[in-house]
């Protein structure tokens, strides 16, 4: 990379009696590089991560661990009258609160489930139409992403109206066709309108991780298949969709990954009411307004922790698998 | 040179992180509180607390009353604020009186101690184990509101035994099935007005119609559910009576209502095609904000069949403010809230606010001229306000409503649900500790007649 380059043709073949240019003195030259460059010091790497450590320690591993710590004890806010109570809030997690963590945990599966694949679907079926050569191409990625960077606020704010049985414009569309339903306020379909808002305020972020990978591709092999008489589905098939599988790797797991933590959006809409409280809203709400039984609420979370590992766990699993097979 | 850049860029980012901790606040009088509706009046307040004070800096935040909570906890634990809005109930929450500060020494503008200017019964609700910790400043109510134009559409009001509104529950269902026919005619949108969408609104309608079914016959009811007394839990006959009404009244909710955003509620209300409302008076300066013309009456919601029981509302200490107790300016945040209750101060935030006052010979000047109509009825306690933590079940209320507008839960589901609640979380409740403690702030005084078994 940062040897000598000898003075060929386009084919690769040295020319007889050409005069090889002076060489220059490179500006990265590799030992002087070393010599004086900050860049391959070891202490400046460590100096560089230091504040992010510092950060990931005090804001994440610590409070992790203090967690571990009070699920363990009858915590109840006051720090006085903490005392080990062995695994009594684990055992309570079955017998106690089960009646209320249990259905949470099923609706963020229900949530998951209707919420991930849809939002694969829609992303790449944008990525494909904006990757097109089309005039205005890049006002449509803007425009196709900028849900996501509305915020959740913001978001929720404005489907809450839309959404809304006596102002908001669906109910009119609903009525038209001799529907009537509440919407967020309807245990049968709320979660379905929560899964509505996170997907158009999501798609955009995993449109933009697929257009990534649509770049990537070469046409080369478009070129080669359309000769053998492939076209639109056939080529979508067999040539886009498995050389997205890095794209959709990540895209399922993070989708996956946020899916199993949704708090904000129900916080903003529902409140965790009509059928839509899942487990990262039961934690919220039992840590904000049930200061009595913090230890037990602690227990709850190594529960969700290890909920949501072993799903993330075996989606690694059939992930690498499909890799390997492919 | 190089290096030298290098190990500053690190430093600066290292100091950045930790010297962002609001260090350049440390030096202002920090403030958060939550209605932003009131914003106006504070901003108000603040310039005129500044003109005592040239040289101080008020920061003051104000967010969404829902959003709050998570402010409040976190700028409380950061140890970032100095004087924070709070409701009078917090002040049996655990979590939160371990930040706040006595503040038994508040003094009025004359000298004398501020306590003595409040109406006693809003300085009982702020008061724990003889400390008072939130300064109250209005007491707010839970009423039935209603259109009086629709109301001469539906009946004569003089047929009521008190000539202008229903007082037995007869009467009530009586107009609500009245109502019906209106709106059935298609003469009216809602027989009941409701935002249900955030949920907690139903928790007005179950509180109000709790105090004339149960608290108001029995006041001791709940004290010997917690003594586990012998057929006093929620299979009772007064709590068969409540659950069977508020289904019925539920009844004449809309199920979409539970798709309408709370708050559009007030302004919806106004513009004259709702029969009914189960709101708090904190809405009443929306309802007339949104329509000055509009014609609203009051009165308590009558789910007994006898009128005597009938004449309470819902009442609680509407919001207040503490100090931090770990505040470096203990004195000046003092001054800022004895400040607010300055005669002419305080009667502004009552004149804006719409408010029942806290300090005794102070009224409502009302600019529309329904307050005093408003706020005429006998207050008892709030059912969520007398449900002490670690007693189970106050959550269950606003299910079992919910789900009387949206499907059809039973009375007796409803019951059995309450009963194996009350059963499941009886380790968490069934403590001399806190029963001890319903005891001594609901019959202070009295000596504890205390049962429960040893924590």
């Amino acid at each position: 990379m940062f040897g000598r380059r000898k003075i060929e043709n386009q084919c690769g073949v040295p020319q007889a009696g050409a005069a090889a240019p002076a060489e220059k003195k490179r500006r990265f030259d590799l030992n002087r590089w070393q010599r004086s460059s900050l860049a391959v010091k070891p202490w400046v790497a460590i100096v560089g991560t230091i504040p992010a450590l510092v950060m990931i320690v005090l804001f994440g591993l610590i409070p992790a661990m203090v967690n571990v710590v009070v699920s363990f004890t009858n915590y109840n806010g006051l720090v006085e009258t903490m005392k080990f109570v062995g695994l009594r809030n684990y055992v309570e997690f079955f017998t106690v609160i089960g009646r209320d963590v249990l259905p949470a945990f099923w609706t963020t599966i229900k949530y998951a489930l209707i919420t991930v694949i849809p939002l694969q679907i829609l992303a790449i079926g944008s990525a494909l139409l904006v990757n097109n050569r089309v005039k205005g191409r890049n006002f449509f990625r803007a425009l196709y992403f900028m849900p996501n960077i509305l915020g959740a606020v913001v978001v929720c704010f404005a489907w809450k109206l839309i959404f809304d049985t006596r102002w908001g414009p669906l109910i009119g569309i609903f009525r038209a066709m001799g529907l009537e339903t509440a919407f967020l306020g309807d245990p049968k379909i709320s979660l379905l309108c929560v899964s509505v808002i996170t997907l158009w305020a999501n798609y955009g972020f995993y449109m933009t991780i697929y257009l990534a990978g649509l770049t990537g591709i070469s046409h080369d092999y478009y070129e080669a298949a359309s000769l053998d008489g492939a076209s639109g589905w056939a080529l979508f098939c067999h040539i886009t969709f498995p050389l997205l599988r890095p794209s959709l790797t990540i895209c399922l797991w993070l989708a996956i990954s946020n899916a199993l933590g949704l708090t904000d959006v129900i916080l903003l809409t529902t409140n965790g009411e009509y059928g839509t409280e899942t487990i990262g809203f039961y934690i919220y709400r039992t840590v904000m307004y049930n200061s009595n039984t913090q230890g037990l609420n602690a227990a709850v979370t190594i529960y969700n922790f290890l909920f949501v590992s072993t799903i993330m766990l075996l989606f690694n699993k059939f992930i690498r698998r499909k890799e390997v097979e492919l | 040179m190089k290096k030298i850049v290098a190990v500053l860029c690190c430093l600066m980012m290292v100091v950045c992180c930790f010297g962002a901790f609001g260090c350049s606040s440390r030096d202002a009088l920090r403030i958060i509180n939550f209605r932003p509706e009131d914003q106006a009046f504070y901003d108000f307040l603040i310039e005129e607390f500044k003109k005592e004070h040239p040289d101080l800096k008020v920061i003051y935040e104000c967010v969404s009353t829902d959003g709050y909570p998570n402010l409040q906890s976190s700028r409380l634990t950061a140890n970032q604020v100095d004087v924070f809005g709070t409701e009078a109930a917090n002040v049996r929450s655990v979590e939160l009186r371990k930040y706040m500060m006595p503040l038994n020494d508040l003094e009025y503008s004359d000298g004398t101690s501020l306590w003595d200017k409040m109406n006693e019964g809003d300085v009982s609700q702020v008061v724990y184990e003889g400390d008072k910790y939130v300064a109250p400043l209005g007491s707010v109510e839970i009423v039935v509101y209603y259109n009086k134009d629709i109301m001469e559409q539906a009946c004569d009001p003089s047929d009521f035994a008190n000539g202008e509104y229903p007082t037995t529950w007869d009467e009530f269902y009586s107009l609500l099935i009245k109502f019906q026919t209106l709106k059935n005619q298609k003469k009216i949108d809602d027989v009941i007005y409701f935002g249900g969408l955030e949920a907690w609104p139903i928790s007005m309608i179950m509180s109000a119609g709790e105090i004339p079914t149960v608290y108001a016959v029995d006041d001791k009811f709940y004290l010997k559910l917690a003594k586990s007394e012998k057929g006093y839990d929620f299979s009772h006959p007064l709590y068969e009576d409540y659950f069977t009404k508020i289904k019925t009244l539920c009844g004449f909710i809309d199920p979409l209502s539970t798709g309408q955003t709370y708050n559009l509620a007030p302004s919806t209300f106004a513009m004259g095609n709702s029969a009914l409302m189960i709101d708090g008076t904190w809405s009443y300066p929306q309802v007339m904000g949104a329509n000055p013309q509009f014609e609203p009456g009051f009165f308590p919601l009558p789910l007994n069949d006898d009128a005597e029981y009938n004449k309470y509302v819902p009442t609680k200490s509407g919001s207040g403010f503490a100090i931090n107790k770990n505040t470096n300016k203990p004195e000046l945040a003092k001054e800022f809230i004895e400040f607010h209750y300055r005669p002419d101060i305080y009667q502004k935030y009552i004149n804006t606010v719409l408010t029942s006052p806290v300090i005794k010979g102070v009224e409502i000047e009302d600019p529309y001229g329904y307050a005093g109509e408003m706020y005429q009825f006998e207050g008892l306690l709030t059912m969520e306000n007398r449900w002490m933590d670690g007693i189970a079940g106050v959550e269950m209320f606003r299910d079992i409503g919910l789900k009387y507008i949206t499907s059809d839960l039973s009375v007796a589901d409803s019951i059995k649900q309450m009963n194996d609640i009350l059963q499941s979380t009886a380790s968490n409740w069934q403590r001399k500790s806190v029963i001890g403690m319903w005891f001594d702030y609901f019959f202070p005084g009295e000596g504890r007649d205390v049962w429960a078994p040893e924590d």
